[in-house]
C-alpha cells in the first residue's frame, strides 16, 4: 500500500499516515494480521523523525487498528472492534464534509451515491 | 621525458569523460529515468514538451561534445610541458577542474528543464510517497558476498608484513622494505572503507514509482542488486589488484609494479563501471512503462547534482548525476561531510602548490647563530650545534636506500623520517642527487643531512667537526 504525505497540508503528518492506514485496513488493501514497516524503516522512506512515526502507530494501537509487540512489530489487528458507533469527532467531521458539500450545490443523491462507493471500498 | 604517469592519468580521463557523456548527455531522453536532473514525467510526453526537451538536449549534447573535444585537447597540449612536476601538477589540477567544467552543460540544462517545467504549469512539490509493504524489507547485498574479497586481502596484507619483518627468514630486497606491506594495506583499508558504504547503500530509501507495491519491490531491489553488485566487483577487483602486485612485484621492478597495477586498477574499474551503468539504464527502461507516480522534488536538486532538503532526515539519498549514493547537505552530518569534502580538496590543491614550490626551491643546510638550519621554502630542523657530536662524512654508494616511514619523499628532495639503510627512525634532509652526506646523533636520533651540492655538504661537515 502506497501512502501520500503532503508536506504543505494543514493535517499534521502523523495524522495523514493514520488516516491512511484506517482507510487502508477499510478498503481490504491492509489485510488483517499484515505486516507494518517498523517505525525507523517508515520514518526513513517517508524522511521524517521516528517520533512521528510512533506516534502514529501509538494512535492506531489506542484505536484498536494495530497491535505491536517487541518481538513481531506493528500487525494489523486479526480482529478489530465493530462497536457499531460513530465517534463524536467523526460525526463533526462527517457535518462539516456534509455542510460544505451543500453550500458547494452537491446534490444529496451524489453524496450519498460517494458515501456508498467509499462504504463499499471503492476508493 | 618520462610519460608514464601522464599516460596513466589519461587512461582514466578518457573512459571517464566518455561514460559521463553516455551518461549524462543522452540523445534518447524519452527512456531516462531523469533528464539533466529533473524527472521525465507523463506531461514531457505533449508534443510542446517534446519539441522543447528535444531543442535543450541538442544544445547541451552540442556544448558537451565542445567541452570534450577541448578537454582532450589540452591533456594533449599540457603532455608537452618539459618539466614533469610543472607538467603533473597542471594535469591533476586540470583533471579535477575538468570534471566540474564537463557537468556545466548538464548543470545549465538542469535551469533550463526546471523553467520548462515552470512553463508547462507542472508542479506538486512538497509530497512524499511511500509503500509499506517496500519500507525496510527490500536488500539486496549479502554481506558475505564482500566480506570475502577483503578476508582475502587482509590475509595477504599479514602475509606481507609477516614477510617484511623477516618471520620467515626470507628478507626483501633493501629498496623494497615494507612496499608490499603498504600497498596491501592501503588497498584493505579502500576495502574495508567500502563495507559501511554498500550497508548504507543497500539501506537507502526505496523509491516509489507506481501505486503496486509488488513493482516497487522489484524495482527497488533491482536498483539496489546494481550498487551491491558495484561494490561487490570493486572488493574483487582491489583485491586481484592486490594479488597482481604481490606476485609481480618477485619479476619487475617497484615503479613498473606500480604503473602496471593503476593502470589494470583503473581499467578494470572502468569496465565494472560501463557494466553497471548499463545495467542501470536498463531498469530504468523497463520499469519506465510501470512508472505511474511522478514524485516531484527536483527542486531539491541543486543544479541537479547537489541534493538540499531540510525537511528529510535522510542523509544519504541516489544520485542523480552519476551512478550511486550522494548526501543530504541540509542535514546535519551532511553539512559537516559538504564541509570536510570541500576543506579536502582546497588542502590538497594547496598542498600540490606546496609541492611545487619544494621541487623548485634550493635545499640549504647552514650554520645560523650556532645553530643547523635545514632549510627547503620552510626551516624543517633546527640543532643547536652543541648537540651535535662525532659528525661523520658518508658517501651515498651503491645500494644506498631510503624507505619512507614519514615525511617527503620526492625525487631528488628527502625529508622526514625514514629507513636509511635498514636503519629504522632516522631524521634525513637529502638531497639525492649529490653523493654525500653527514650523519650524527642527537639525543639517540640518528640525522642524514647533506646540502645542494657536495662542495655544500663537505663545508657543513667542516664547520660541524670544528665545532
Amino acid at each position: 500500500m502506497v501512502i501520500k504525505i503532503d508536506e504543505y497540508s494543514d493535517v499534521p503528518i502523523y495524522m495523514q499516515i493514520r488516516n491512511q492506514i484506517v482507510m487502508g485496513i477499510s478498503s481490504g488493501e491492509l489485510k488483517a494480521g499484515e505486516q507494518l514497516p517498523t517505525v525507523r524503516a517508515l520514518a526513513l522512506e517517508i524522511g521524517i523523525n521516528t517520533m512521528t512515526v510512533s506516534k502514529t502507530y501509538q494512535m492506531l494501537k489506542s484505536e484498536g487498528y494495530i497491535m505491536t509487540d517487541r518481538k513481531n512489530g506493528a500487525r494489523v489487528r486479526q480482529q478489530i472492534e465493530k462497536t457499531g458507533i460513530i465517534s463524536d469527532e467523526n460525526k463533526n467531521e462527517l457535518r462539516r464534509i456534509v455542510s460544505e458539500a451543500r453550500i458547494s450545490g452537491v446534490s444529496k443523491k451524489d453524496l450519498q451515491k460517494l458515501v456508498d462507493e467509499y462504504y463499499a471500498g471503492n476508493v | 621525458m618520462d610519460l608514464s604517469m601522464d599516460i596513466v592519468l589519461l587512461i582514466i580521463m578518457v573512459p571517464t569523460l566518455l561514460i559521463m557523456f553516455f551518461y549524462e548527455y543522452p540523445s534518447k531522453w524519452s527512456e531516462r529515468k531523469f533528464i539533466f536532473g529533473v524527472r521525465n514525467r507523463e506531461e514531457f510526453k505533449e508534443e510542446k514538451a517534446v519539441l522543447e526537451i528535444d531543442k535543450i538536449v541538442s544544445k547541451t549534447r552540442k556544448q558537451a561534445i565542445g567541452f570534450m573535444i577541448c578537454s582532450f585537447a589540452l591533456m594533449g597540449l599540457i603532455m608537452l610541458i618539459p618539466d614533469e612536476m610543472i607538467r603533473m601538477t597542471v594535469l591533476v589540477f586540470f583533471i579535477i577542474a575538468d570534471l566540474f567544467i564537463f557537468s556545466i552543460p548538464f548543470m545549465r540544462s538542469n535551469r533550463e528543464m526546471k523553467t520548462l517545467k515552470r512553463e508547462l504549469g507542472i508542479g506538486s512539490s512538497g509530497t512524499t510517497y511511500a509503500d509499506l509493504k517496500s519500507a525496510g524489507t527490500v536488500h539486496a547485498l549479502k554481506l558475505t558476498s564482500i566480506i570475502i574479497p577483503n578476508a582475502l586481502t587482509a590475509i595477504i596484507f599479514i602475509c606481507a608484513l609477516i614477510f617484511d619483518l623477516g618471520v620467515t627468514g626470507l628478507s626483501p630486497a633493501p629498496e623494497m622494505t615494507y612496499a608490499l606491506t603498504a600497498m596491501t594495506g592501503s588497498f584493505l583499508f579502500t576495502g574495508l572503507m567500502l563495507i559501511p558504504i554498500s550497508i548504507m547503500m543497500d539501506h537507502i530509501r526505496n523509491e516509489v514509482i507506481s501505486s503496486d507495491s509488488d513493482t516497487n519491490i522489484a524495482y527497488n531491489r533491482a536498483k539496489k542488486k546494481v550498487y551491491a553488485d558495484m561494490f561487490v566487483l570493486m572488493s574483487w577487483i582491489n583485491t586481484g589488484v592486490v594479488i597482481l602486485y604481490a606476485i609481480l612485484l618477485f619479476f619487475v621492478n617497484n615503479d613498473m609494479v606500480l604503473i602496471i597495477q593503476m593502470t589494470a586498477y583503473l581499467l578494470l574499474l572502468m569496465a565494472a563501471l560501463v557494466i553497471l551503468v548499463k545495467k542501470s539504464l536498463a531498469i530504468d527502461k523497463r520499469y519506465r512503462k510501470e512508472t505511474n507516480i511522478d514524485v516531484d522534488d527536483d527542486d531539491k536538486w541543486i543544479f541537479g547534482a547537489f541534493y538540499y532538503n531540510p525537511d528529510d532526515r535522510r542523509l544519504n539519498v541516489a544520485k542523480r548525476m552519476g551512478i550511486g549514493g550522494t548526501i543530504n547537505m541540509a542535514h546535519p552530518a551532511g553539512k559537516i561531510i559538504t564541509i570536510a569534502f570541500a576543506v579536502f580538496i582546497i588542502a590538497t590543491l594547496a598542498f600540490m602548490g606546496f609541492v611545487v614550490s619544494l621541487g623548485k626551491s634550493t635545499m640549504k643546510a647552514d650554520i645560523v647563530d650556532d645553530t643547523l638550519v635545514c632549510n627547503l621554502v620552510v626551516d624543517h630542523y633546527k640543532i643547536p650545534l652543541s648537540d651535535i657530536n662525532d659528525p661523520e662524512l658518508c658517501e651515498m654508494k651503491k645500494g644506498f636506500y631510503l624507505s619512507r616511514q614519514v615525511g617527503i619523499g620526492m625525487e631528488p628532495y628527502f625529508i622526514g623520517k625514514f629507513i636509511v639503510n635498514g636503519e629504522p627512525g632516522c631524521e634525513i634532509f637529502l638531497n639525492t642527487e649529490t653523493d654525500y652526506y653527514v650523519r650524527f646523533v642527537v639525543k639517540g636520533k640518528t640525522y642524514c643531512i647533506s646540502g645542494n651540492s657536495d662542495e655544500e655538504t663537505k663545508a657543513l661537515f667542516e664547520a660541524l667537526k670544528t665545532n
